[in-house]
């Protein structure tokens, strides 16, 4: 953090915090567009996370009840041997989409909702109630997989929200007023200098025309006494 | 085969000790007593019966471990049915043995995908039902084999031996074992109607029930194969041998209006059956044929499986039309199978009652889901 006290009223030093002071309003202008945009994005999947979860619940209700039925008409038994019928296991894809440089996860799932034919358990040594179970439990996972993208996009979304309004609340609360009070303080110093720059020329100045008064009443000539190095020695 | 000779004395020496065991199976009223005891009270009353206590207190099953439970009841009823198939001589035995062939499937099908998939060797096990032919030594001996080929080599003097050759370690397609299986299925109802017809005492209005069986299964899975989107290939997941012939099947999955619909299903036996299903499951004597067929149609449109508890009324159904056949005929084999079907179905019913408090079913759900 730049320190008003500390900073050396030159110039250059002006035109650094005001070149600082330009490229922090336009971060926060960034910032702040980035926000709103990661908000607008936010409340966009809002909606869809929470059918996303409603509908998970509702699919982790009916398995369940479809697991209890399965479980009183074929038993724990029925239901393991079905299981291990299974011959392939699904297969989960993940891949990333870029919002606001947020890289959100993107899951594409295969085989899980799959025909009879492809659950591995045979017909006629099943009941239909090993159908619904599967079914439903298929639901279910293709339901956690939805639910967990709304839920990772909407926390990593939110994480960056927090990031970025810190980011934009520094830069607002902190960075941009500090660089301005310190422009200001150089401008109000820089100023003074100025003053006391003038006001030693002018005062300069007078000495130097009174001497060479004194010296062309004296008869000398004002070669001498108008010379730099005199000028310089100051009253 | 040995034949033994089976005198009219052997059929009633087994049909009344039979008739004795199913007195003492458990009435409808023991489970609306049930249904109102807390988990451990079930679990407990189930250990304090004779009958199953031997193999609750050999698991040692509490209120939080049921599956514990559930493994006893099915301990239980293999070894019932061991004890049944000793107790029948001659081609009683091997209807018997044929009938609990559907244990033989699941279990040989369960060591197979067991072996395939690398399971530990206590989890096969644990998860084996020794209720058939194969008795319990025999299964271990097959889980111990070093492979596939070699359970496959093990079973060569089994009945469905033949639809098992395809089952092998080399890379066999997805979807094998399930075609495997349906396979052994269609060829264990095929054996069954062949022993039945083979001069047991009964055995033709066994072969009829068996029929009537066979096409509630066939029609059932036909809803399943609609709902499954598999209704291109029907014949392979359709059991031959009942009265409605496959190509009938064939043609009402083909069906996609309501007439149609209505039409082929007034021309099978299942109507009549399904309407007293309802009946009983309404508790309305006014639920006619086309209702049925209303409701029937509906889930076909939709593409939805029949509904669990309109199929556990048909199995009550198709139950009590085996007592009447078994008390018309109380010297035939059909008493034998009776009981067998009773005991099953109790056992299901204590499943069904345990495992539906467990999850929190409400009773009046639970009581739906019971064959009493």
């Amino acid at each position: 953090m730049v320190s008003a006290e500390r900073v050396s009223p030159t110039r250059g030093e002006l035109l650094a915090i005001k070149r600082r002071i330009i490229l922090s309003e336009k971060a926060y202008t960034v910032l702040k567009r980035k926000l709103d945009g990661l908000m607008f994005e936010l409340m966009g999947r809002l909606g869809s996370a929470r059918t996303a979860e409603s509908a998970l619940y509702e699919d982790y209700v009916l398995a369940n009840q479809e697991l209890a039925v399965a479980t009183m008409m074929v038993g724990e038994l029925g239901v393991a041997i079905a299981a291990e019928s299974i011959e392939a296991a699904p297969v989960l894809e993940r891949r990333e989409e870029n919002i606001f440089g947020v890289r959100l996860p993107a899951f594409r799932v295969e085989r899980v909702a799959r025909s009879l034919d492809e659950r591995g358990y045979s017909l006629l040594g099943t009941t239909s109630v090993i159908d619904d179970v599967v079914e439903a439990h298929e639901d279910l996972v293709l339901s956690i997989v939805a639910a967990a993208e709304a839920e990772a996009a909407l926390r990593l979304l939110t994480d960056e929200i927090v990031r970025t309004r810190r980011r934009v609340r520094v830069l607002e609360h902190r960075v941009l007023p500090n660089l301005r009070e310190t422009r200001d303080t150089i401008e109000l110093r820089r100023e003074e200098i100025d003053i006391e720059e003038h006001a030693r020329l002018f005062l300069n100045k007078k000495i130097r025309a009174r001497r060479a008064e004194e010296r062309s009443r004296m008869g000398e000539p004002m070669g001498t006494v108008g010379s730099p190095s005199a000028g310089r020695r100051g009253p | 085969m040995v034949e033994t000779l089976v005198t009219p004395g052997s059929y009633q020496y087994v049909c009344t000790r039979l008739q004795v065991r199913k007195t003492r199976l458990y009435p409808p009223e023991y489970y609306a007593r049930l249904l109102q005891m807390s988990l451990p009270q079930m679990v407990r009353a189930i250990g304090e019966d004779e009958r199953y206590r031997r193999e609750v207190y050999n698991r040692y099953p509490t209120s939080t471990d049921l599956d514990q439970l559930e493994r006893a009841l099915t301990a239980n009823l293999a070894h019932e049915f061991r004890q049944v198939l000793r107790m029948t001589p001659g081609t009683l035995h091997d209807l018997t043995a044929f009938y609990l062939h559907r244990w033989d499937i699941v279990n040989v099908m369960a060591i197979l995908r067991g072996k395939k998939h690398g399971l530990p060797r206590a989890q096969i096990s644990e998860g084996l039902v020794p209720a058939g032919d194969l008795d319990r030594d025999r299964l271990d001996a097959l889980i111990d084999a070093t492979d596939l080929d070699a359970v496959v080599e093990e079973l060569k003097d089994w009945p469905l031996y033949p639809q098992l050759r395809t089952c092998t370690c080399r890379d066999m397609p997805p979807g094998e074992f399930a075609r495997i299986e349906d396979r052994l299925y269609r060829q264990y109802y095929l054996d069954l109607l062949g022993v039945a017809r083979r001069g047991i005492r009964g055995g033709e209005v066994f072969a009829r029930y068996l029929r009537f069986e066979i096409d509630i299964l066939n029609m059932r899975n036909l809803f399943r194969l609609r709902a499954g989107s598999r209704i291109a290939d029907i014949e392979s997941s359709i059991v031959p041998g009942g009265n409605i012939p496959v190509e009938e099947f064939a043609r009402i999955a083909g069906i996609e209006t309501r007439e149609a619909f209505v039409d082929e299903f007034e021309k099978t036996n299942i109507i009549p059956v399904a309407t007293r299903a309802m009946r009983a499951l309404r508790s309305d004597t006014s639920v006619g044929p086309e209702q049925v067929a209303d409701l029937l149609w509906s889930r076909w449109e939709q593409h939805r499986t029949t509904v669990h508890v309109v199929e556990v009324a048909v199995t009550k159904v198709r139950l009590e039309e085996m007592d009447r056949l078994a008390t018309r005929h109380p010297f035939t084999v059909l008493p034998i199978v009776s009981y067998l079907e009773h005991k099953r179905i109790e056992v299901g019913n204590l499943r069904a009652a345990v495992r539906g408090r467990q999850f929190g079913v409400p009773n009046e759900r639970i009581r739906r889901y019971l064959v009493v």
